[in-house]
C-alpha cells in the first residue's frame, strides 16, 4: 500500500531519510576503535548490486548530498564519491550471474572499501584538509567499516529491493 | 548482461552526475565557507536537528546495547584498567596532602590561567562524523548561542578541538586527533615549547620540534600554550608516553596520549573568546 502510494523515487527517498535519522544517533555510536558502519556509503553499493549501475549512481548521488549536509568538507564531495561507487559496483556485479548468498555481504564490504578509498583519494585531489589521509588509519577504517557494512548489507539489500522494486534475481538475492 | 543501450544510458547518467558534483564542489570551495550552498546546508542541518535529537533519545538504549556488544572486549579491558587504577589511587590518597602542597606550589610557580574564568557555552555531542575519514563531532550549539568558527572546545578532562563550521543551532568540532590539527603547546612543568599534531583517531598525538638535548619525562603533562593567541594557556592535552631521540634526526619523537576519551564524548564546552584576529582566527601553524 505505502509502496504503491510513494512510487519508486519516493521509496528510495524514504530509505535515504531513514538512513539520515539512523546513522548519527545509532550507527555512529557503534564504534570499533573509532570506526563505524557507514550506511550512507552502503546504500549506493547495494543499489548498484540489486538494480544496476545507473540506479547505483543515482542513489549514490542523493545519499551523498544527504551525507554532505553535516560534513565540513566541500558540498558534493560525498555525492561524487558515492555516485562513482554505486556505478562501479553496479558495473562490476553485472558481470556476475546469480551467485551464492554471501555475494551481498562481500559486495557490501568490497564496495565500502572502494568508497572509503575513493573518498580519501578525491579529497586529496580536491585539497579537502578535513579528511584523514594517514595510510595506516585509512587502512584500519577500510577494514572496520567494510566488516560493519558487510553485516548490514543483507537487511539493506532487502530494503533497497523494496525501494527500487526489483525481482530477487540480482547476485546473491535469488 | 545488460543491454548495450542500458549501459550507455548508465554511463551518460554517471557522467552528468559527476559533472554536477564537480560543479557543486567548485562553487562551495570558491565560496570559502559562505554562499548559497552553505546557507542551504545550514538550514537543512537545523531542520533535521530536532528529529535527530528526538531519535537519539529514543534510540539511546538500543545504541548502548549495540555499543556494549561491539565493544565488550574494550569494556572488559577498561574494567581491568579501572580496577588497577583504583588500587593505585588508594595508595596515592595517602600522599595527597603532600601532592596538594606540590600542586599549589606548581600553580604559583607557573601562574597557570584557569579556563573556568573564560565565558563558555555548554553543549551536548549529538553526532560523530557520518564519514569515517573525518575526525569531527557535531554539537547542539551554533551561532544562535554565540558559537563561531575557530573557538576552542574542551571537555572536563582537557582539550577536544576547535569549531570547524557552524549553523544556527549546530556546530562541527574538528578533533585534535585530526592529522591536520596543530596546537601550540608546552610541556609541564619543564616549560618546553612544542606543537601537538594529531595522528589519526586510533593513534597517539605527536609533540613536535623538541630537540634531542631537551629533557622530556615520561608522564610529563602536555598543556596548551597561549602563544599565537588561539588557545587559552594551560588546558590539558595529554601525557607523554614515549620520548625517543634518534641518531641523525633533529627532533625527538615524542608520543602523547590524549587525556580526552574521544570515543565517549558526551558534553563539551565551547570557549567563547576572540583571538587577536577574531573568532575565525586560524590555529597557529594549522593548515586551512
Amino acid at each position: 500500500m505505502i509502496a504503491t502510494v510513494l512510487g519508486r523515487n519516493g521509496r528510495v527517498l524514504l530509505l535515504i531519510l531513514g538512513v539520515i535519522l539512523l546513522q548519527g544517533p545509532v550507527l555512529d555510536r557503534m564504534q570499533v576503535a573509532r570506526a563505524h558502519p557507514d550506511l550512507f556509503l552502503l546504500l549506493p553499493v547495494i543499489a548498484g548490486l540489486v538494480a544496476g549501475p545507473g540506479e547505483g549512481a543515482w542513489v549514490g548521488f542523493i545519499a551523498g548530498l544527504a551525507a554532505d549536509v553535516p560534513l565540513p568538507t566541500a558540498f558534493g564531495l560525498s555525492a561524487l564519491v558515492f555516485t562513482l561507487t554505486g556505478f562501479a559496483v553496479g558495473s562490476i556485479v553485472q558481470t556476475l550471474i546469480e551467485g551464492p548468498w554471501w555475494v551481498v555481504p562481500l559486495t557490501g564490504a568490497v564496495g565500502t572499501a572502494i568508497g572509503e578509498l575513493l573518498y580519501v583519494g578525491i579529497a586529496t585531489v580536491t585539497d579537502q584538509s578535513l579528511v584523514l589521509r594517514d595510510p595506516q588509519a585509512v587502512a584500519y577504517i577500510v577494514v572496520v567499516a567494510g566488516m560493519g557494512n558487510a553485516i548490514l548489507a543483507i537487511p539493506v539489500a532487502i530494503a533497497m529491493r523494496w525501494a527500487v522494486d526489483t525481482e530477487p534475481t540480482s547476485p546473491g538475492m535469488a | 548482461m545488460a543491454a548495450p543501450r542500458s549501459g550507455q544510458r548508465s554511463r551518460f547518467t554517471v557522467m552528468v552526475l559527476v559533472m554536477v558534483c564537480l560543479t557543486l564542489i567548485t562553487i562551495d570551495t570558491k565560496a570559502n565557507g559562505g554562499g548559497f550552498l552553505m546557507m542551504v546546508r545550514s538550514n537543512a542541518r537545523d531542520v533535521l536537528a530536532p528529529a535527530q535529537s528526538g531519535l537519539s533519545q529514543v534510540a539511546q538504549p538500543v545504541a548502548d546495547f549495540a555499543d556494549g556488544l561491539v565493544n565488550a572486549g574494550d569494556l572488559k579491558a577498561e574494567n581491568r584498567r579501572l580496577r588497577d587504577e583504583n588500587g593505585r589511587l588508594q595508595g596515592e590518597v595517602l600522599q595527597s596532602a603532600d601532592a596538594q602542597r606540590q600542586l599549589t606550589a606548581l600553580l604559583d610557580l607557573n601562574k597557570l590561567e584557569v579556563v573556568k574564568d573564560i565565558p563558555r557555552v555548554a553543549a551536548r555531542v549529538v553526532n560523530t562524523a557520518p564519514s569515517n575519514v573525518q575526525l569531527t563531532v557535531e554539537i547542539d550549539r551554533g551561532t544562535d548561542d554565540g558559537v563561531a568558527t575557530g573557538m576552542p572546545v574542551v571537555a572536563g578532562s582537557g582539550l577536544v578541538g576547535r569549531i570547524a563550521s557552524t549553523s544556527g543551532t549546530r556546530s562541527v568540532v574538528r578533533l585534535i586527533t585530526d592529522p591536520e590539527m596543530n596546537v601550540a603547546a608546552r610541556l609541564a612543568p619543564s616549560g618546553v615549547l612544542t606543537s601537538v599534531k594529531g595522528n589519526g583517531a586510533a593513534a597517539r598525538l605527536r609533540a613536535q620540534e623538541i630537540k634531542p638535548d631537551q629533557v622530556v619525562g615520561e608522564n610529563e603533562a602536555v598543556v596548551t600554550s597561549a602563544i599565537g593567541g588561539n588557545y587559552p594557556d594551560s588546558i590539558p592535552i595529554g601525557r607523554v608516553v614515549r620520548a625517543e631521540a634518534m641518531a641523525g634526526v633533529s627532533y625527538q619523537r615524542v608520543e602523547v596520549e590524549p587525556v580526552t576519551d574521544f570515543g565517549r564524548l558526551e558534553f563539551v564546552s565551547v570557549l567563547v573568546r576572540r583571538g587577536p584576529s577574531g573568532p575565525a582566527a586560524r590555529v597557529a601553524g594549522e593548515q586551512p
